[in-house]
């Protein structure tokens, strides 16, 4: 019954949102659904489960807060704001994602797939990241290293392949304010990456950047890049590089 | 502002996007995210034009982009198939999944609107022009619009071409329950 009120409520809040512009059809669902789960932001219990996991890892006679997110050891305001970025200890561009396997293993000494794994990565990522919510998206080129993962990043943006030829721009600059099927569409100074990390309803999972990513790319039948490779980093700097101003709605709530 | 001269920049002027970076270290970067992704990722030439001119071809590129794509048409014996099979064809995620970008039977309202709608196709007509004109469409939209976003689904073997014939009987059949406003048609 109660699944039948909820299903009522979904194609109703469809059938009265078609009008609406991507952005407000996104807040009207979100709303929705917040008022179905009590008000509750599932989001919140992986920022909580990323807390402990931050204050209690350890190794190497060090813990997370000897980890450098950008903005100096242990200082978490602000840091998701500004990434991707070039960090100098490991010398490449690093999206979060990357940046706390990279913190695990180099400065806690712990192994990926062993001591952690992604739930963990992906908690993390959601912790650090809830520290940056309001803040203006802040990307910058400055490092050689940056402007070149730009660059990557626009190329694959534009890059047609596949079983369906198709490329992130072919929808999301050509066709944004459409909709395929009922997904608004939506190109990165409209908030396609705003609000990344989010749970998302339809998958009941916390998905980061990264999550998201590989399911556009499986969605047109490329299978996905691996986690914390290039593709991730490049694409998740192209796209707020051009979303730089917009300000951050994580953890985000999504279908 | 700087995101609209930005985004002018980018998108104008037919500018090339291989200046930013050379292929080889596109290719490096894609290789990192596994043997899978780097496989899915190989473009054909035309691939490659689209990608390097999101904009648009160079004018002077066009035709031999358009008898490229020709050559590619294969036909089944009938342009025109089965139109209950094509509409399975048409709803099939797997298949067509054309309800993703375009309207269709009145009835179904969850559709997108990236592509045109194609009620009531059936209206412009079941001439052999308009059969050739449909399958060609759908097995390789790239030669009436270069780089289209709609995918080739013949060249790349996502349809086969009878899948195809099928479809182009849904669309165009009077029978077809997505052509009620043609006589004879929605039933």
């Amino acid at each position: 019954m109660k699944r039948a009120l909820i299903l009522l409520a979904l194609l109703t809040l469809m059938g009265t949102s078609l009008a609406l512009s991507p952005a407000e059809e996104a807040k009207r669902q979100r709303e929705l659904f917040l008022k179905q789960s009590g008000g509750v932001h599932p989001g919140e219990l992986f920022v909580a489960m990323g807390e402990e996991l931050y204050e209690s890892l350890e190794g190497n006679g060090k813990t997370m807060k000897d980890c450098d997110f950008g903005k100096g050891p242990g200082v978490l305001e602000g840091a998701y704001a500004e990434l991707p970025k070039y960090f100098k200890d490991t010398n490449r561009v690093e999206d979060l994602d990357t940046r706390v396997k990279s913190c695990l293993e180099n400065v806690l000494g712990l192994k990926y797939d062993e001591d952690f794994g992604r739930e963990e990565v992906v908690a993390l990522v959601s912790y650090i990241a809830s520290f940056s919510n309001e803040m203006p998206i802040n990307v910058t080129l400055d490092d050689p290293q940056e402007k070149e993962m730009f660059e990557i990043g626009k190329r694959l943006w534009f890059w047609r392949a596949g079983q369906m030829d198709m490329s992130c721009a072919a929808c999301h600059d050509r066709y944004p304010g459409r909709r395929v099927r009922l997904a608004p569409i939506r190109n990165p100074e409209q908030g396609l990456s705003d609000h990344w990390p989010a749970y998302t309803f339809s998958f009941d999972k916390m998905y980061t950047l990264e999550n998201r990513v590989n399911f556009c790319y499986d969605s047109i039948q490329i299978p996905h890049p691996d986690f914390y490779s290039e593709p991730h980093i490049a694409l998740a700097l192209y796209m707020r590089f051009r979303a730089n101003g917009n300000l951050l709605d994580v953890p985000g709530f999504t279908r | 502002m700087k995101k609209v001269i930005f985004t002018a920049l980018l998108l104008g002027l037919g500018l090339t996007l291989a200046e930013g970076v050379d292929d080889a270290r596109v290719l490096k970067a894609i290789e990192t995210g596994g043997p899978k992704f780097a496989a899915a990722m190989k473009q054909d030439p035309s691939e490659r034009l689209c990608s390097l001119y999101p904009s648009g071809l160079p004018a002077d590129q066009v035709s031999a982009f358009v008898a490229a794509e020709k050559k590619k048409v294969k036909y089944p014996e009938k342009l025109m198939g089965d139109w209950k099979k094509g509409r399975m064809v048409f709803t099939t995620p797997s298949k067509g999944n054309c309800y993703a970008c375009h309207a269709g039977e009145p009835a179904e309202p969850a559709f997108g609107d990236v592509g045109p709608p194609l009620t009531n196709f059936g209206l412009r007509g079941v001439g052999n022009a308009m059969i050739k004109y449909t399958y060609e469409k759908i097995f390789d939209s790239w030669i009436t619009v270069p780089c289209s976003t709609m995918p080739r689904y013949g060249v790349n073997a996502r349809l086969t071409p009878e899948e195809i014939a099928d479809l182009v009987a849904y669309l165009l059949s009077p029978e077809s329950p997505l052509n009620p406003a043609v006589k004879g048609g929605g039933q």
